[in-house]
Protein backbone atom coordinates (compact mmCIF):
# COMPACT_ATOMS: atom_id res chain seq x y z
CA UNK A 1 0.00 0.00 0.00
CA UNK A 2 1.41 3.33 -0.87
CA UNK A 3 1.59 5.77 2.15
CA UNK A 4 0.38 9.33 1.29
CA UNK A 5 0.44 12.21 3.79
CA UNK A 6 -2.44 13.87 4.08
CA UNK A 7 -2.71 16.10 6.63
CA UNK A 8 0.83 17.44 6.53
CA UNK A 9 1.28 21.30 8.47
CA UNK A 10 1.23 23.68 6.45
CA UNK A 11 3.47 26.97 6.63
CA UNK A 12 2.13 29.95 8.39
CA UNK A 13 -0.53 27.90 10.38
CA UNK A 14 -0.95 26.75 13.55
CA UNK A 15 0.02 22.69 13.61
CA UNK A 16 -3.20 20.54 14.81
CA UNK A 17 -1.53 18.30 17.34
CA UNK A 18 -4.41 15.88 16.50
CA UNK A 19 -3.70 16.05 13.25
CA UNK A 20 0.06 15.43 12.84
CA UNK A 21 -0.74 12.62 15.18
CA UNK A 22 -2.92 10.84 13.04
CA UNK A 23 -0.63 11.31 10.29
CA UNK A 24 2.33 9.97 12.62
CA UNK A 25 -0.09 7.10 12.91
CA UNK A 26 -1.13 6.39 9.44
CA UNK A 27 2.76 6.44 8.46
CA UNK A 28 3.38 4.06 11.20
CA UNK A 29 0.54 2.01 10.11
CA UNK A 30 1.42 1.60 6.47
CA UNK A 31 5.22 0.62 7.61
CA UNK A 32 4.13 -1.70 9.90
CA UNK A 33 0.92 -3.94 8.47
CA UNK A 34 0.56 -2.50 4.66
CA UNK A 35 3.78 -3.22 2.75
CA UNK A 36 3.33 -5.05 -0.66
CA UNK A 37 4.18 -4.85 -4.34
CA UNK A 38 3.38 -1.17 -4.72
CA UNK A 39 6.00 -0.38 -1.88
CA UNK A 40 8.62 -2.30 -3.96
CA UNK A 41 10.70 0.04 -6.27
CA UNK A 42 10.71 -0.72 -10.16
CA UNK A 43 13.73 -3.50 -10.60
CA UNK A 44 14.76 -3.79 -7.15
CA UNK A 45 14.76 -7.23 -6.51
CA UNK A 46 18.23 -8.55 -8.32
CA UNK A 47 17.98 -11.76 -9.10
CA UNK A 48 21.59 -12.45 -10.29
CA UNK A 49 23.21 -11.13 -7.35
CA UNK A 50 21.70 -13.60 -4.76
CA UNK A 51 22.42 -16.68 -2.63
CA UNK A 52 23.29 -19.64 -4.07
CA UNK A 53 19.90 -21.49 -2.65
CA UNK A 54 22.25 -24.58 -2.59
CA UNK A 55 25.78 -23.19 -1.26
CA UNK A 56 24.76 -20.42 0.45
CA UNK A 57 21.41 -22.08 1.67
CA UNK A 58 21.32 -20.57 5.01
CA UNK A 59 21.15 -17.31 3.99
CA UNK A 60 19.20 -17.79 0.47
CA UNK A 61 15.30 -16.90 -0.19
CA UNK A 62 14.61 -20.49 -1.06
CA UNK A 63 14.82 -23.98 0.58
CA UNK A 64 16.43 -26.18 -1.87
CA UNK A 65 19.03 -28.26 -1.21
CA UNK A 66 22.11 -27.74 1.37
CA UNK A 67 25.90 -28.22 0.96
CA UNK A 68 25.56 -30.21 4.56
CA UNK A 69 23.44 -33.32 3.26
CA UNK A 70 20.75 -34.11 5.05
CA UNK A 71 19.08 -37.12 3.07
CA UNK A 72 20.60 -37.61 -0.63
CA UNK A 73 23.08 -35.57 -2.13
CA UNK A 74 22.68 -32.17 -1.72
CA UNK A 75 18.77 -32.59 -1.97
CA UNK A 76 16.24 -32.44 1.00
CA UNK A 77 15.33 -35.93 0.13
CA UNK A 78 15.14 -39.02 2.18
CA UNK A 79 14.34 -42.44 0.80
CA UNK A 80 13.70 -45.92 1.58
CA UNK A 81 16.74 -48.45 1.40
CA UNK A 82 16.81 -49.96 -2.02
CA UNK A 83 14.66 -53.28 -2.40
CA UNK A 84 13.85 -52.51 1.35
CA UNK A 85 10.38 -53.58 1.71
CA UNK A 86 8.71 -53.10 5.05
CA UNK A 87 6.08 -55.34 6.49
CA UNK A 88 2.71 -53.19 7.93
CA UNK A 89 0.48 -54.73 10.64
CA UNK A 90 -2.12 -55.70 8.96
CA UNK A 91 -5.90 -56.16 10.62
CA UNK A 92 -6.30 -58.03 13.25
CA UNK A 93 -9.10 -59.73 15.18
CA UNK A 94 -10.06 -58.17 18.59
CA UNK A 95 -11.52 -60.67 20.28
CA UNK A 96 -13.90 -63.47 20.16
CA UNK A 97 -17.38 -62.79 18.29
CA UNK A 98 -15.69 -59.29 16.94
CA UNK A 99 -13.57 -58.34 14.08
CA UNK A 100 -11.66 -55.53 14.72
CA UNK A 101 -13.45 -52.12 13.31
CA UNK A 102 -10.47 -49.34 13.65
CA UNK A 103 -11.52 -45.91 14.03
CA UNK A 104 -9.65 -42.71 13.99
CA UNK A 105 -6.24 -42.17 15.22
CA UNK A 106 -5.08 -45.62 16.05
CA UNK A 107 -2.56 -47.92 14.58
CA UNK A 108 -0.57 -44.95 12.72
CA UNK A 109 2.69 -46.81 11.64
CA UNK A 110 5.89 -44.76 10.82
CA UNK A 111 7.76 -45.54 7.57
CA UNK A 112 10.93 -47.16 8.63
CA UNK A 113 14.21 -46.48 6.43
CA UNK A 114 15.92 -49.98 6.15
CA UNK A 115 15.73 -53.14 8.18
CA UNK A 116 16.69 -51.69 11.08
CA UNK A 117 13.44 -49.87 11.38
CA UNK A 118 14.33 -46.66 12.07
CA UNK A 119 12.55 -44.32 10.80
CA UNK A 120 12.48 -42.58 7.92
CA UNK A 121 13.36 -39.02 8.68
CA UNK A 122 14.04 -36.13 6.62
CA UNK A 123 15.68 -33.67 9.01
CA UNK A 124 15.75 -29.79 8.47
CA UNK A 125 16.80 -26.55 9.98
CA UNK A 126 14.96 -23.40 9.36
CA UNK A 127 16.45 -20.20 9.99
CA UNK A 128 13.42 -18.13 9.48
CA UNK A 129 9.37 -18.60 9.02
CA UNK A 130 9.56 -20.43 5.46
CA UNK A 131 6.80 -21.84 3.47
CA UNK A 132 7.47 -25.20 2.30
CA UNK A 133 6.06 -27.42 -0.07
CA UNK A 134 6.09 -31.34 1.79
CA UNK A 135 5.90 -34.14 -0.45
CA UNK A 136 5.92 -38.02 0.96
CA UNK A 137 5.57 -40.24 -1.70
CA UNK A 138 5.62 -44.54 -2.11
CA UNK A 139 4.28 -47.64 -3.28
CA UNK A 140 1.53 -49.89 -0.83
CA UNK A 141 0.93 -53.44 -1.43
CA UNK A 142 -0.92 -56.28 -0.38
CA UNK A 143 -0.18 -59.97 -0.50
CA UNK A 144 -2.27 -63.13 0.26
CA UNK A 145 -4.28 -65.21 -2.39
CA UNK A 146 -6.56 -66.42 -0.08
CA UNK A 147 -8.09 -62.80 0.11
CA UNK A 148 -11.95 -62.26 -0.24
CA UNK A 149 -11.68 -60.20 -3.32
CA UNK A 150 -14.85 -58.44 -2.28
CA UNK A 151 -13.90 -56.84 0.46
CA UNK A 152 -12.16 -53.43 0.11
CA UNK A 153 -8.29 -52.93 0.87
CA UNK A 154 -7.64 -49.61 1.97
CA UNK A 155 -4.81 -47.56 3.64
CA UNK A 156 -4.33 -43.89 5.11
CA UNK A 157 -1.45 -42.06 4.54
CA UNK A 158 0.05 -38.72 6.14
CA UNK A 159 2.46 -36.52 7.08
CA UNK A 160 4.02 -36.36 10.55
CA UNK A 161 5.94 -33.60 11.65
CA UNK A 162 7.54 -32.75 15.19
CA UNK A 163 4.85 -34.73 17.20
CA UNK A 164 1.62 -34.24 15.11
CA UNK A 165 0.35 -34.84 12.04
CA UNK A 166 0.63 -32.31 9.18
CA UNK A 167 -2.91 -32.19 8.84
CA UNK A 168 -3.18 -33.93 5.55
CA UNK A 169 -3.78 -37.58 4.79
CA UNK A 170 -4.61 -39.46 1.55
CA UNK A 171 -6.01 -42.83 1.57
CA UNK A 172 -5.90 -45.71 -1.30
CA UNK A 173 -7.80 -48.10 -2.04
CA UNK A 174 -8.36 -51.06 -4.09
CA UNK A 175 -10.58 -54.76 -4.73
CA UNK A 176 -8.39 -56.49 -6.30
CA UNK A 177 -7.31 -59.67 -4.62
CA UNK A 178 -3.55 -58.72 -4.63
CA UNK A 179 -3.60 -54.99 -4.98
CA UNK A 180 -0.29 -52.24 -5.69
CA UNK A 181 -1.18 -49.19 -3.98
CA UNK A 182 0.80 -45.90 -4.90
CA UNK A 183 0.53 -42.93 -2.26
CA UNK A 184 1.49 -39.41 -2.95
CA UNK A 185 0.77 -36.76 -0.28
CA UNK A 186 2.07 -33.66 -0.07
CA UNK A 187 1.39 -30.17 1.89
CA UNK A 188 2.41 -26.89 2.08
CA UNK A 189 2.31 -24.33 4.80
CA UNK A 190 4.76 -22.43 6.91
CA UNK A 191 7.33 -23.83 9.38
CA UNK A 192 8.85 -22.19 12.47
CA UNK A 193 12.37 -21.47 12.06
CA UNK A 194 14.05 -24.44 13.89
CA UNK A 195 14.20 -28.34 13.20
CA UNK A 196 11.79 -30.38 11.69
CA UNK A 197 12.11 -34.10 11.57
CA UNK A 198 9.50 -35.08 9.26
CA UNK A 199 7.97 -38.84 8.56
CA UNK A 200 5.33 -40.97 6.92
CA UNK A 201 2.65 -42.44 8.78
CA UNK A 202 0.70 -45.51 7.28
CA UNK A 203 -2.40 -47.74 8.57
CA UNK A 204 -4.17 -50.14 6.97
CA UNK A 205 -7.55 -49.53 7.60
CA UNK A 206 -8.52 -52.54 5.53
CA UNK A 207 -11.23 -54.23 7.19
CA UNK A 208 -11.92 -57.60 8.37
CA UNK A 209 -15.84 -57.53 8.70
CA UNK A 210 -16.66 -58.13 4.88
CA UNK A 211 -14.25 -60.67 4.94
CA UNK A 212 -13.55 -64.35 5.83
CA UNK A 213 -10.91 -64.93 8.77
CA UNK A 214 -8.36 -65.23 5.50
CA UNK A 215 -8.02 -61.98 5.43
CA UNK A 216 -6.09 -61.72 8.28
CA UNK A 217 -3.34 -63.83 6.50
CA UNK A 218 -2.53 -61.28 4.08
CA UNK A 219 0.38 -58.97 4.42
CA UNK A 220 1.19 -55.43 3.83
CA UNK A 221 4.08 -54.15 2.88
CA UNK A 222 5.54 -50.50 2.06
CA UNK A 223 8.58 -49.27 -0.41
CA UNK A 224 10.49 -46.80 -2.28
CA UNK A 225 9.11 -44.57 -0.03
CA UNK A 226 10.54 -40.87 0.17
CA UNK A 227 10.13 -37.48 1.31
CA UNK A 228 10.97 -34.68 -0.51
CA UNK A 229 10.82 -30.83 0.28
CA UNK A 230 11.70 -27.15 -0.80
CA UNK A 231 10.11 -23.79 0.44
CA UNK A 232 10.41 -20.24 0.36
CA UNK A 233 11.12 -17.67 2.88
CA UNK A 234 10.14 -15.17 0.48
CA UNK B 1 16.27 2.21 6.29
CA UNK B 2 16.81 5.72 5.59
CA UNK B 3 15.24 8.35 8.33
CA UNK B 4 13.78 11.22 8.18
CA UNK B 5 14.67 14.69 5.96
CA UNK B 6 14.88 16.41 9.63
CA UNK B 7 15.88 15.06 12.67
CA UNK B 8 14.16 16.25 15.77
CA UNK B 9 16.45 16.77 18.53
CA UNK B 10 15.58 17.72 22.26
CA UNK B 11 14.96 21.99 22.75
CA UNK B 12 15.14 22.42 19.15
CA UNK B 13 12.11 22.91 16.94
CA UNK B 14 10.96 22.26 13.44
CA UNK B 15 9.03 24.61 10.93
CA UNK B 16 5.91 23.47 9.63
CA UNK B 17 7.60 22.88 6.39
CA UNK B 18 9.88 20.75 7.64
CA UNK B 19 7.88 18.55 9.37
CA UNK B 20 5.43 18.21 6.26
CA UNK B 21 9.04 17.41 4.28
CA UNK B 22 9.66 14.86 6.97
CA UNK B 23 6.03 12.71 6.13
CA UNK B 24 6.92 13.04 2.52
CA UNK B 25 10.72 11.60 3.27
CA UNK B 26 8.69 8.40 5.01
CA UNK B 27 6.06 8.38 1.87
CA UNK B 28 9.44 8.49 -0.50
CA UNK B 29 10.90 5.74 0.99
CA UNK B 30 8.25 3.66 2.05
CA UNK B 31 6.65 3.67 -1.57
CA UNK B 32 10.13 2.82 -3.14
CA UNK B 33 11.58 0.07 -1.11
CA UNK B 34 14.78 -1.68 -2.22
CA UNK B 35 15.38 -5.28 -2.21
CA UNK B 36 17.79 -5.25 0.89
CA UNK B 37 14.94 -3.32 2.84
CA UNK B 38 12.85 -6.88 3.50
CA UNK B 39 13.96 -9.49 5.90
CA UNK B 40 13.26 -12.96 4.90
CA UNK B 41 10.06 -14.42 5.29
CA UNK B 42 8.48 -10.69 5.62
CA UNK B 43 7.50 -10.72 1.66
CA UNK B 44 6.96 -14.27 -0.62
CA UNK B 45 7.75 -13.98 -4.51
CA UNK B 46 4.14 -13.90 -4.57
CA UNK B 47 3.93 -10.49 -3.61
CA UNK B 48 6.39 -8.75 -6.21
CA UNK B 49 5.02 -7.71 -9.24
CA UNK B 50 6.44 -7.81 -12.78
CA UNK B 51 8.06 -5.06 -12.73
CA UNK B 52 9.26 -5.18 -9.24
CA UNK B 53 11.50 -8.05 -10.23
CA UNK B 54 12.68 -6.72 -13.52
CA UNK B 55 11.98 -7.41 -17.29
CA UNK B 56 15.08 -8.11 -18.84
CA UNK B 57 15.16 -11.52 -20.81
CA UNK B 58 17.79 -13.63 -19.97
CA UNK B 59 18.47 -17.39 -20.60
CA UNK B 60 15.26 -17.70 -22.50
CA UNK B 61 13.04 -17.54 -19.44
CA UNK B 62 10.24 -14.86 -19.40
CA UNK B 63 10.16 -11.63 -17.51
CA UNK B 64 8.82 -11.06 -14.33
CA UNK B 65 7.95 -13.68 -11.48
CA UNK B 66 9.22 -16.30 -13.91
CA UNK B 67 12.59 -15.55 -12.86
CA UNK B 68 12.44 -16.69 -9.60
CA UNK B 69 10.43 -20.37 -10.37
CA UNK B 70 9.90 -21.48 -14.09
CA UNK B 71 7.52 -24.26 -15.11
CA UNK B 72 7.59 -26.95 -18.09
CA UNK B 73 4.93 -29.16 -18.86
CA UNK B 74 2.83 -30.92 -21.39
CA UNK B 75 -0.50 -33.05 -20.91
CA UNK B 76 -1.14 -35.85 -23.44
CA UNK B 77 -4.44 -37.44 -24.50
CA UNK B 78 -5.97 -40.66 -23.96
CA UNK B 79 -2.75 -43.23 -25.00
CA UNK B 80 -2.31 -46.90 -25.41
CA UNK B 81 0.31 -48.43 -23.30
CA UNK B 82 2.76 -50.74 -24.13
CA UNK B 83 2.72 -54.61 -23.43
CA UNK B 84 5.21 -56.10 -20.76
CA UNK B 85 8.07 -54.33 -21.01
CA UNK B 86 8.98 -50.48 -20.57
CA UNK B 87 8.22 -47.93 -23.86
CA UNK B 88 7.57 -44.34 -24.20
CA UNK B 89 4.22 -42.76 -23.47
CA UNK B 90 3.19 -40.78 -26.51
CA UNK B 91 3.73 -37.25 -26.08
CA UNK B 92 4.39 -37.36 -22.30
CA UNK B 93 7.79 -35.45 -22.16
CA UNK B 94 8.07 -32.18 -20.77
CA UNK B 95 9.71 -29.10 -22.86
CA UNK B 96 13.17 -28.95 -22.41
CA UNK B 97 13.74 -26.78 -19.27
CA UNK B 98 17.05 -23.66 -19.51
CA UNK B 99 18.65 -24.04 -16.41
CA UNK B 100 19.95 -21.04 -15.57
CA UNK B 101 23.07 -20.96 -13.48
CA UNK B 102 23.86 -17.65 -11.82
CA UNK B 103 26.35 -19.53 -9.29
CA UNK B 104 29.02 -20.70 -11.15
CA UNK B 105 30.78 -23.54 -10.30
CA UNK B 106 28.56 -23.81 -7.41
CA UNK B 107 26.61 -26.95 -6.55
CA UNK B 108 23.32 -27.38 -8.98
CA UNK B 109 19.59 -26.50 -8.45
CA UNK B 110 17.67 -29.47 -8.04
CA UNK B 111 14.70 -29.66 -10.79
CA UNK B 112 11.42 -31.59 -9.75
CA UNK B 113 9.06 -33.27 -11.99
CA UNK B 114 5.56 -34.73 -11.67
CA UNK B 115 3.02 -36.59 -13.48
CA UNK B 116 -0.24 -36.77 -13.09
CA UNK B 117 -2.21 -39.64 -14.77
CA UNK B 118 -5.08 -41.84 -14.75
CA UNK B 119 -5.10 -44.95 -16.86
CA UNK B 120 -7.91 -47.48 -17.41
CA UNK B 121 -8.84 -50.30 -19.85
CA UNK B 122 -10.55 -48.52 -22.39
CA UNK B 123 -13.02 -51.19 -23.66
CA UNK B 124 -14.49 -51.76 -20.16
CA UNK B 125 -15.35 -48.42 -20.04
CA UNK B 126 -16.93 -48.30 -23.84
CA UNK B 127 -19.79 -49.79 -23.05
CA UNK B 128 -22.64 -49.61 -20.18
CA UNK B 129 -20.51 -49.99 -16.96
CA UNK B 130 -21.70 -53.43 -15.17
CA UNK B 131 -22.03 -55.27 -18.85
CA UNK B 132 -18.35 -55.87 -19.62
CA UNK B 133 -16.04 -58.02 -17.71
CA UNK B 134 -13.12 -55.97 -15.62
CA UNK B 135 -9.73 -57.26 -15.97
CA UNK B 136 -7.34 -57.29 -13.29
CA UNK B 137 -4.45 -55.57 -15.67
CA UNK B 138 -1.20 -54.11 -13.65
CA UNK B 139 0.34 -51.01 -14.80
CA UNK B 140 3.58 -49.80 -14.27
CA UNK B 141 4.93 -46.04 -14.76
CA UNK B 142 8.00 -44.10 -14.06
CA UNK B 143 10.00 -41.00 -14.48
CA UNK B 144 12.87 -40.72 -16.84
CA UNK B 145 15.11 -37.72 -17.49
CA UNK B 146 17.46 -36.67 -19.96
CA UNK B 147 19.87 -33.35 -20.12
CA UNK B 148 21.89 -31.54 -22.65
CA UNK B 149 24.61 -33.29 -21.56
CA UNK B 150 23.30 -37.17 -21.87
CA UNK B 151 22.45 -39.23 -24.97
CA UNK B 152 20.19 -41.11 -23.99
CA UNK B 153 17.48 -40.90 -21.24
CA UNK B 154 17.81 -42.44 -17.33
CA UNK B 155 16.28 -43.38 -14.29
CA UNK B 156 16.15 -40.53 -11.77
CA UNK B 157 18.64 -41.55 -9.30
CA UNK B 158 18.41 -41.43 -5.78
CA UNK B 159 14.72 -41.66 -5.92
CA UNK B 160 12.70 -44.88 -7.21
CA UNK B 161 9.93 -43.44 -9.08
CA UNK B 162 7.88 -46.46 -10.15
CA UNK B 163 4.95 -47.04 -9.40
CA UNK B 164 2.51 -49.61 -10.61
CA UNK B 165 -0.99 -49.96 -9.38
CA UNK B 166 -4.02 -51.97 -10.65
CA UNK B 167 -7.46 -50.34 -12.29
CA UNK B 168 -9.92 -52.80 -12.18
CA UNK B 169 -11.07 -55.62 -10.26
CA UNK B 170 -10.60 -59.57 -10.77
CA UNK B 171 -13.93 -59.95 -9.52
CA UNK B 172 -15.99 -61.01 -12.51
CA UNK B 173 -18.58 -63.11 -11.06
CA UNK B 174 -22.52 -62.30 -12.01
CA UNK B 175 -22.28 -62.37 -15.98
CA UNK B 176 -23.47 -59.51 -18.05
CA UNK B 177 -25.30 -56.86 -16.94
CA UNK B 178 -24.66 -58.16 -13.12
CA UNK B 179 -20.80 -58.51 -12.93
CA UNK B 180 -20.03 -57.64 -9.47
CA UNK B 181 -17.18 -55.30 -10.25
CA UNK B 182 -17.46 -51.68 -11.77
CA UNK B 183 -14.76 -50.99 -14.12
CA UNK B 184 -12.53 -48.32 -12.44
CA UNK B 185 -10.26 -45.34 -13.54
CA UNK B 186 -7.15 -45.51 -11.39
CA UNK B 187 -4.96 -42.54 -10.47
CA UNK B 188 -1.27 -42.04 -9.83
CA UNK B 189 1.25 -39.27 -9.03
CA UNK B 190 5.11 -39.72 -9.76
CA UNK B 191 7.46 -37.62 -8.11
CA UNK B 192 11.02 -37.05 -8.81
CA UNK B 193 13.67 -34.63 -8.54
CA UNK B 194 17.03 -34.44 -9.96
CA UNK B 195 20.66 -32.62 -9.53
CA UNK B 196 21.81 -32.07 -13.11
CA UNK B 197 25.25 -31.08 -12.76
CA UNK B 198 26.51 -28.44 -14.92
CA UNK B 199 23.74 -29.32 -17.52
CA UNK B 200 22.14 -26.39 -19.50
CA UNK B 201 18.78 -27.93 -19.83
CA UNK B 202 17.12 -30.63 -18.90
CA UNK B 203 13.63 -32.86 -20.14
CA UNK B 204 11.32 -35.53 -18.45
CA UNK B 205 9.33 -38.08 -19.56
CA UNK B 206 6.84 -40.74 -18.47
CA UNK B 207 7.53 -44.49 -19.69
CA UNK B 208 5.49 -47.52 -18.52
CA UNK B 209 3.77 -50.63 -19.44
CA UNK B 210 1.05 -52.84 -18.22
CA UNK B 211 0.80 -56.63 -18.62
CA UNK B 212 -0.99 -58.21 -20.81
CA UNK B 213 -4.54 -59.87 -20.51
CA UNK B 214 -6.28 -61.14 -23.12
CA UNK B 215 -9.48 -58.46 -23.85
CA UNK B 216 -8.39 -55.20 -22.31
CA UNK B 217 -7.54 -51.97 -24.14
CA UNK B 218 -5.23 -50.27 -21.21
CA UNK B 219 -4.94 -46.41 -21.72
CA UNK B 220 -3.42 -43.71 -19.79
CA UNK B 221 -4.18 -40.21 -19.77
CA UNK B 222 -2.66 -37.01 -17.57
CA UNK B 223 0.11 -33.89 -17.69
CA UNK B 224 4.07 -34.04 -17.05
CA UNK B 225 5.51 -30.76 -15.29
CA UNK B 226 9.30 -29.68 -14.41
CA UNK B 227 9.84 -27.02 -11.84
CA UNK B 228 12.82 -25.04 -11.34
CA UNK B 229 13.45 -22.94 -9.04
CA UNK B 230 16.00 -20.02 -9.24
CA UNK B 231 15.03 -18.34 -5.91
Amino acid sequence: MKYVPKEPPKLGLIADADATMREFNRAMGVVYNDIDQNNVSNKAVSWQRIASPVNDHSVSTSVLGTVNPVGTGNLYLATQDSGYAQTLSGPAEQSTGSRERRSEGYFWEFASADSTTRDLILSVTLNTETELTVIGTGQLLRTGTTFTPTATIMFDVRLYSNGSSLGLSETVSSRVLQPDLPFYVSCRKSFQPGTHDIRIQVRDRSSALDDSQAALTGVSRLEKAAICLFGFCR
Amino acid sequence: MAGLKHLISPESSLSATEVAENFSAIGDRCNDLPDGAFEGAALTTRHLDRQSVGTTAAMGWSAGINRFKDTRSTSFEVVTIPASSYGDITNAVTPSQPLANFYGGEIALPVFAWAEISFYDFDAFSSTPWNVQTRDVTYYFKLQYKTDLMSAWEDIPNIDTERRAQAGSATSGGGPPNYTAPPEEATMVLFGVVSPGSASSISFKLVGYRTNVAGSTPKVVGSIRSLYVVR
